[in-house]
């Protein structure tokens, strides 16, 4: 039976592109559909450093507030870039239209062209061998996957440092973003201590993000206008949306934006999504369909599909903030200028045989100052003329741990709606004193003091690292994935995205997403061609 | 229902209509100063009452129209009031006739007592009477408008002694009213007397015209009544009318009326002459304005540019319904006192709870304009040791002051804690 496509991809982040290239590039017919709205209305982003807009740009609420008052609407939001109008299309509608009900956790996702890649940190790292343990395949089997996306997306920060082996990406990556004055003083008495401090429980080197320090392709390098928050104007920023225009390039591929997939029906010979497009209910058939919506979306699909009514587990990775100060730096006269605003030195704790912390710092002049007045214990506008000053010498951090310590479940009900149902293991409180304990003491000999009542514990699921509800196992059983995502049950169906991750380590997660979906779509590309071959024949 | 509006481009009559319109009912519309000729309007004029027609499908007929000009013998009035009486029982419509405080058989004005024989004749025919008070608020027209006026051009204003007193309503209000009595559709003679059942000072209403209205001070000298009324005899009643001065007198001899009841029994709730004076005639907009301006004069030390202020109203409006937040006058007044409420753990109280949402708003507010960089960002470029741990130590400082003032402010002040978040005003 002919179908109309061979491949539909739902989603058209990461994962989604990651994909879609081997399948694309082997000449296989895919079609990428995702939920964004036509009339999406999108604000450009600013043009000049952030400090000269804030002093000079009459209309600057409307990127900072929103001109329907986005950002004071979403004050409950943890992370600023919540908050962001410019990220409004992002993250809008996106528990509704997927039908998802959340009790005690922080569930964020997108419809958007490029999903929740038009919004992240950037943070990007290779899974060692003993991380992907759990695995069905070994580290040489998606090695390959990882440079091809390194390579394609762009990656700085290769610098041979304490964490060079930690993120394993420098052979493909692009030098480091110059630091501010803050880190490039923190990193210097880092090293000037390093033989004092304890290698094994603390390491400290330049973050590796997804931003370019040189030119790639049509985007530009990082010009340190410190927009990152707001939106960059450079595209230094890696998002998937961009690779959109490429993919569209091959005649073999087809993008409709708009479509939210209701339901995945398999038949004998074929599979078909039935959503809505355009206000009318569609239905596209295609021999394999793979499922790359985010793992919360994708989730639910999957276990609509196959009718699974049981509970599941939801890694997540725990999260915590904290706010630097380096009191040495307080009447630094460069103080008050612009500086690239994701993480610039990152930071390993280990806290025992299995577990271990990952972080980052960042600058605090791309953000409002009103972003920390609210935490203050006094009047705010005695908070106004502390944190005016005192910011300048501050850096804010944050701490992710491993995935398999939350204990979030979500399930499906008889309507097809998923709920959510947060929490963490009872140990997170204990494994994040430990960390505060050990950044604080590590932090103290490199002459930065870790504010007392600044750490604070992100509520589960805010840290928006989400994976391993469908996990690839050897042997998979009903509601798991096999080595290529494949769901057990229902043969066709493949599960490309933070689902599928057998595993959450405390690391960024995003690049081993993309990793994994280019490994599984050249093994699918190599199906087609040999079926193509046999057919030849 | 179908209305006929008499007089309906005057001061009432205009916002009647419009309140018709709103509530989705259909006004038929008569003036003299019409000349539109579609069909909701009929052009007429009281002194030529012969050729007036009425449409047959009336609901009600509201009488408004007087005679402006003073040199009509006032009996004009009285004759096209009964013939708009017969008019309307012809077509078998309720008839409503709005005469006013000044009614009275022993009027010394002309009005009054013109205005009391149309009183007698709907009487008679089973109609409505509606005595409205003192009519203020909304376009400058009626007295309202002549006293808007004598307060904007005079910086001096007169303060009689003793005394006067007036009943105001809101003439929204006067609107409303005449609309709930059209609705309970009674077939016999009833007077209502409608306005504020509190007495107000006349000099606190002029006042209040300068304050709220005209955004003005203005000073007042005490003036006897005595000599004006001897004035008046003195010069006899036609000149005395013809000067104004009897109306000022029949303002002096004002009846009190007791509103109270036919208040309640209309349902009808008068907004308070603060938020009636206000040119849109809710006063919630200036009540977000002053408050926007605290938070923000307090967050900025330095007065905001009125461009915030309006956005911190817009964004109450939006995410807080408009409500206003039941500060007290004098934290309006003095912002620097908002330190008082500001502290971590207000949240038990209502008001702190609401007040440090407010707060927190208006920081981001005020952080998102170019007045606020410097306050924001530490742009002196002579930053030494000395200046820097002194500027920091005197925030900490005052901070922690603040908050032992907060803490005793609270203790002491019980009842703030059980004060209400928001209040209402129509």
């Amino acid at each position: 039976m002919s179908t109309d496509f061979d491949v539909i991809i739902i989603g058209s982040g990461p994962a989604g592109v990651s994909a879609a290239y081997p399948l694309v590039q082997s000449g296989v017919k895919v079609l990428m559909v995702d939920g964004q709205n036509g009339i999406t209305e999108k604000l450009e982003p600013i043009s000049k450093p952030y400090l000269t807009e804030r002093k000079s740009d009459e209309n600057q609420w409307k990127w900072i507030l929103g001109s329907k008052f986005y950002s004071i609407g979403q004050k409950s939001n943890v992370s600023p870039k919540l908050r962001v109008p410019a990220y409004d299309y992002v993250f809008k509608d996106f528990l509704e239209k997927n039908k998802i009900n959340v009790k005690n956790f922080v569930a964020i996702g997108s419809l958007a062209k490029g999903g929740l890649s038009n919004a992240w940190g950037c943070g990007v790292a290779r899974m060692s061998e003993k991380e992907m343990h759990s695995f069905p395949f070994s580290l040489s089997d998606i090695e390959k996957s990882y440079e091809f996306v390194t390579r394609r997306i762009g990656v700085s920060g290769s610098y041979s440092d304490d964490l060079s082996d930690y993120f394993g990406l420098d052979r493909w990556s692009q030098p480091p973003i110059d630091m501010d004055h803050l880190h490039t003083s923190l990193l210097k008495n880092y090293l000037k201590q390093r033989v004092k401090l304890n290698l094994s429980e603390f390491k400290l080197g330049r973050s590796r993000v997804a931003a370019l320090s040189r030119k790639l392709d049509d985007r530009n390098a990082c010009d340190l206008s410190g927009n990152c928050l707001w939106g960059c104007h450079q595209d230094s920023l890696y998002s998937a949306s961009k690779e959109i225009d490429s993919l569209l390039k091959f005649s073999n591929f087809k993008y409709k934006s708009g479509f939210i997939v209701d339901a995945i029906i398999k038949t004998d010979s074929s599979v078909e999504i039935n959503g809505e497009f355009d206000f009318l209910q569609k239905k596209i058939t295609a021999k394999k369909i793979f499922l790359a919506a985010g793992t919360l979306a994708t989730t639910r699909l999957a276990l609509n599909a196959l009718k699974f009514s049981s509970e599941v587990q939801l890694q997540s990775a725990p999260t915590a903030a904290f706010l630097l100060w380096l009191p040495r730096m307080i009447s630094s006269s460069s103080s008050n200028s612009n500086g690239f605003g994701l993480g610039q030195l990152s930071f390993t704790c280990r806290l025992n045989e299995e577990i271990s912390a990952f972080g980052s710092t960042f600058s605090t002049s791309g953000l409002p100052v009103s972003e920390f007045v609210r935490y203050m214990p006094f009047g705010k506008r005695f908070g106004i003329d502390f944190l005016r000053i005192f910011l300048n010498s501050c850096l804010v951090g944050n701490v992710f741990l491993p995935g398999s310590l939350s204990t979030a479940t979500v399930s499906v009900n008889k309507d097809g709606v998923m709920n959510i149902l947060g929490g963490a293991d009872k140990n997170v409180d204990s494994l994040m004193s430990n960390v505060e304990k050990i950044l604080r003491k590590n932090y103290l000999k490199m002459g930065a003091v870790l504010l007392p009542g600044s750490f604070n514990l992100g509520s589960p699921g805010s840290g928006i690292h989400y994976s391993s509800t469908l996990p690839m196992r050897v042997n998979p059983k009903i509601g798991e994935t096999n080595f290529i995502g494949e769901l057990k049950g229902l043969d066709s169906i493949y599960v490309v995205d933070g689902a599928s991750l057998s595993n959450l380590s405390e690391k960024s997660h995003t690049l081993t997403i993309m990793a994994n979906a280019d490994r599984i779509g050249r093994i699918v590309a190599s199906h087609f061609q040999e079926k193509n071959n046999i057919a030849k024949k | 229902m179908n209305i006929l509006v008499t007089g309906s481009s005057g001061y009432l009559g205009e916002r009647l209509v419009r309140y018709i319109l709103l509530s989705g009912h259909n006004p038929v519309e008569v003036s003299r100063d019409i000349n539109d000729t579609s069909l909701n309007c009929i052009h007429f004029d009281l002194n030529n009452i012969k050729n007036l027609k009425i449409p047959k499908n009336l609901d009600a007929v509201v009488h408004l129209a007087i005679n402006k000009s003073k040199n009509i013998e006032s009996k004009n009035d009285l004759f096209a009031a009964k013939k708009l009486i017969n008019l309307s029982n012809e077509v078998s419509a309720q008839f409503i006739f709005v005469s006013s405080q000044t009614a009275s058989p022993n009027s010394i004005s002309d009005y009054g007592l013109t205005k009391w024989h149309i009183e007698q004749e709907v009487k008679i025919n089973n109609g409505v009477v509606v005595r409205f008070g003192q009519i203020y608020g909304g376009s400058k027209k009626g007295l309202y408008g002549e006293l808007v006026s004598l307060v904007h051009r005079f910086p001096i204003l007169p303060s009689f002694i003793p005394n006067p007193v007036v009943q105001p309503i809101h003439v929204d209000d006067c609107a409303i009213g005449i609309m709930k009595i059209i609705e309970q559709k009674i077939q016999i003679y009833k007077m209502y007397c409608l306005a504020e059942s509190n007495l107000i000072l006349f000099k606190e209403f002029l006042n209040k015209i300068a304050i709220i209205r005209l955004g003005r001070f203005r000073f007042f000298i005490p003036i006897p009544i005595a000599p004006v009324k001897i004035l008046s005899k003195v010069i006899g009643f036609k000149l005395s009318n013809r000067l104004g001065i009897s109306r000022l007198l029949s303002l002096f001899s004002l009846p009190i009326m007791e509103t109270k009841a036919d208040l309640d029994l209309l349902d009808l709730q008068l907004r308070p002459l603060s938020s009636g004076m206000t040119k849109s005639g809710f006063g919630i907009r200036r009540k977000l304005i002053l408050e926007g301006f605290c938070l923000l004069r307090y967050l900025l030390k330095e007065r905001p540019n009125i461009k915030i202020v309006c956005r911190y109203v817009r964004m109450i409006e939006k995410l807080r319904s408009g409500l206003i937040l039941n500060l007290p006058n004098w934290m309006l007044f003095y912002p620097m006192t908002l330190a008082l409420l500001d502290r971590k753990n207000i949240d038990r109280m209502p008001i702190g709870k609401e007040l440090a949402w407010r707060i927190n708003a208006a920081t981001v507010i005020a952080e998102s304009c170019t007045q606020s960089y410097g306050r924001f960002n530490n742009i002196s470029k002579k930053n030494t040791l000395f200046s820097i741990t002194y500027n920091l130590s005197k925030a900490i400082l005052l901070g922690l002051f603040w908050y032992a003032c907060s803490i005793i402010f609270v203790g002491f002040n019980q009842g703030f804690i059980k004060k209400k978040m928001y209040y209402y005003e129509h």
